[in-house]
């Protein structure tokens, strides 16, 4: 049998690679880069959300004040640095400064000493810490992100491959993008909730990466990435037993393995 | 105002606080097929989006299908086929290109946009007449760039529009599909749609037209094309034109204005 405490980890990965597939769709539009910046945003929710859960003691988790903060961050650098990739650039970094500065703030001059375990949770993360609750919130966000990427599949793939043709045929370009960024936004949230900000980026990025090596099929992407996450989490969760360490270390260890795997497969057969 | 597919009235527009059209005004009876020339910057581009609600005048009174493309952008856009100039189209997205000749059908239904037998069927359609229907399975970013110009053009036929607006599809397409792209303009004209055609130069589209819109910032000629066609009515505009015969026609050539 199972200990109650590593099948919520279980849970929890797989409902956070669960939330890869609008990932894939960021990597098409070509703003897979983005989505460890908004991972930051996690930190200043992270702060907020426990500052508020402090003096409001009845909101028990601050990971919904966590996905609403991603959300608003995303909406914010998608909408006003829809001019250029400069101003793009900019708004991240804008946003990322916003993020860590409240992080800080509110960490060191608002939050008593025991809640400040709660908001470096978030930094590096531990699955086999997680709770009842937050195994049903990861549940409830990753399989919202993946219902929205079901449904609206298709507008963002055309916002992918050819945004002012969409336009042009009548597609609402703008909405459909915001909806885009937000949605992954709900994804970032997921998976920085399961291995923490620091780590984020190879849960984030390396799935993704790695299926895009093996595949230049859409649909086969999305599968692929989903079960290296899958994968590395499982790997992850069992490393952290044998060797006793956190999960968001042992499975950004090995979702950074399974990555070199396939790269070098694919150097190997070049 | 009439009941012409398009009317176009005193209609101004700025681009970065550059005026690029100054006070155009013309109409479009249904069926036509109007060539539209005009050298670089003469504001073509500017026009068919204007038409399609993409860019906003600042003055002037536009309605395309009856309906005022500001107001009721999505609606005319969903009724108008659109060939883009430039295509900046994402290599990086396999689409292959039956999903891109779909893409056209799809995006003008309803959400969720299920694909149906006969869109399949019309899709197959509009890749056949421009001989490209084996490509189907091809990848999109695979083909050769006057490949994609036919799967484009494919994209805006396969609605079956009532409108449609090419820029510059000639170019950058060989002589047979030139001549086979031309044919297929021609047929449906006699469907009863209109077309309105934005090129560089008037051969070989010339031997269909019905009018001629010469552009450049503001309408400098608009008519048929005998009326237009004349040296001296063109050459201030085109102060390379030249005439050629060609197997026994006479062509104007407007001369490249490299601007
Ligand atoms: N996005 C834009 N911003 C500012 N100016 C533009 C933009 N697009 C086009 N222009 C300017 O508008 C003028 C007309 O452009 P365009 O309609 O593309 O001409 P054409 O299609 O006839 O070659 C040009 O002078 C061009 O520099
Ligand atoms: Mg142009």
């Amino acid at each position: 049998m199972l200990d109650p405490f590593v099948l919520r980890a279980i849970l929890g990965i797989l409902f956070a690679s669960l939330s890869t597939p609008i990932l894939v769709i960021m990597l098409l539009r070509g703003s897979l880069y983005i989505t460890p910046e908004i991972s930051h945003a996690a930190l200043g929710g992270a702060a907020l959300g426990v500052l508020i859960q402090t003096c409001f003691p009845a909101l028990s988790d601050p990971f919904p004040t966590v996905i609403l903060f991603c959300v608003a961050t995303a909406i914010f650098v998608s909408y006003t640095g829809r001019g250029s990739q400069q101003s793009l650039g900019t708004m991240i970094s804008v946003s990322l400064a916003i993020s860590v500065t409240l992080y800080a703030v509110i960490r060191s001059c608002c939050l008593p000493a025991d809640k400040r375990v709660l908001v470096d949770g978030y930094l590096i993360s531990d699955l086999l810490l997680l709770s009842d609750a937050g195994v049903l919130n990861l549940a409830i966000a990753s399989i919202t992100a993946t219902v929205i990427t079901l449904i609206f599949y298709r507008e963002f793939i055309y916002i992918c491959f050819d945004m002012d043709a969409a336009e042009a045929f009548g597609l609402r370009v703008r909405m459909y993008d915001l909806l885009l960024f937000s949605t992954s936004a709900v994804a970032v949230a997921v998976i920085t909730r399961a291995v923490g900000v620091l780590l984020s980026v190879t849960l984030l990025i390396l799935p993704v990466a790695a299926s895009s090596i093996i595949t230049r099929n859409v649909g086969m992407m999305i599968i692929s990435s989903l079960i290296i996450a899958m994968l590395s989490g499982i790997m992850g969760i069992a490393l952290s037993l044998q060797f006793n360490m956190p999960t968001g270390g042992t499975i950004a260890i090995s979702s950074t393995i399974l990555f070199s795997l396939t790269y070098l497969t694919k150097l190997k057969k070049q | 105002m009439s009941g012409n597919i398009i009317y176009v009235k005193d209609v101004s527009v700025k681009l970065k606080d550059q005026i690029v059209l100054d006070s155009i005004g013309f109409e479009v009876e249904s069926p036509s097929l109007i060539v539209v020339v005009g050298p670089n910057g003469a504001g073509k581009t500017t026009l068919l989006k204007t038409l399609l609600g993409i860019i906003k005048p600042f003055r002037g009174d536009v309605r395309v299908l009856g309906l005022n493309p500001f107001k009721d952008g999505v609606k005319v856009r969903r009724l108008v086929g659109y060939v883009p100039q430039k295509d900046r189209v994402s290599h990086e997205t396999p689409l292959k290109v039956g999903d891109v000749v779909l893409m056209g059908i799809l995006l003008r239904k309803k959400l969720l946009r299920f694909i149906s037998e006969e869109d399949i069927e019309a899709a197959m359609k509009a890749l056949a007449y421009l001989d490209m229907e084996d490509k189907w399975d091809s990848l999109f970013s695979e083909l050769s760039g006057g490949q994609q110009r036919k799967v484009l053009i494919a994209r805006a036929l396969a609605s079956d529009p009532m409108l449609l607006l090419l820029d510059e599809v000639f170019a950058g397409l060989d002589l047979e599909s030139q001549r086979k792209l031309l044919s297929l303009l021609e047929m449906l004209k006699n469907k009863k749609r209109t077309i309105i055609v934005v090129e560089h130069e008037l051969d070989p589209i010339i031997n269909i037209a019905d009018k001629i819109l010469v552009l450049n910032r503001s309408i400098c000629l608009y008519g048929e094309p005998h009326d237009v066609l004349s040296e001296d009515k063109l050459k201030p505009i085109y102060p390379c034109l030249r005439t050629i015969e060609k197997e026994g026609r006479r062509i104007v050539i407007l001369g490249d204005m490299h601007a």
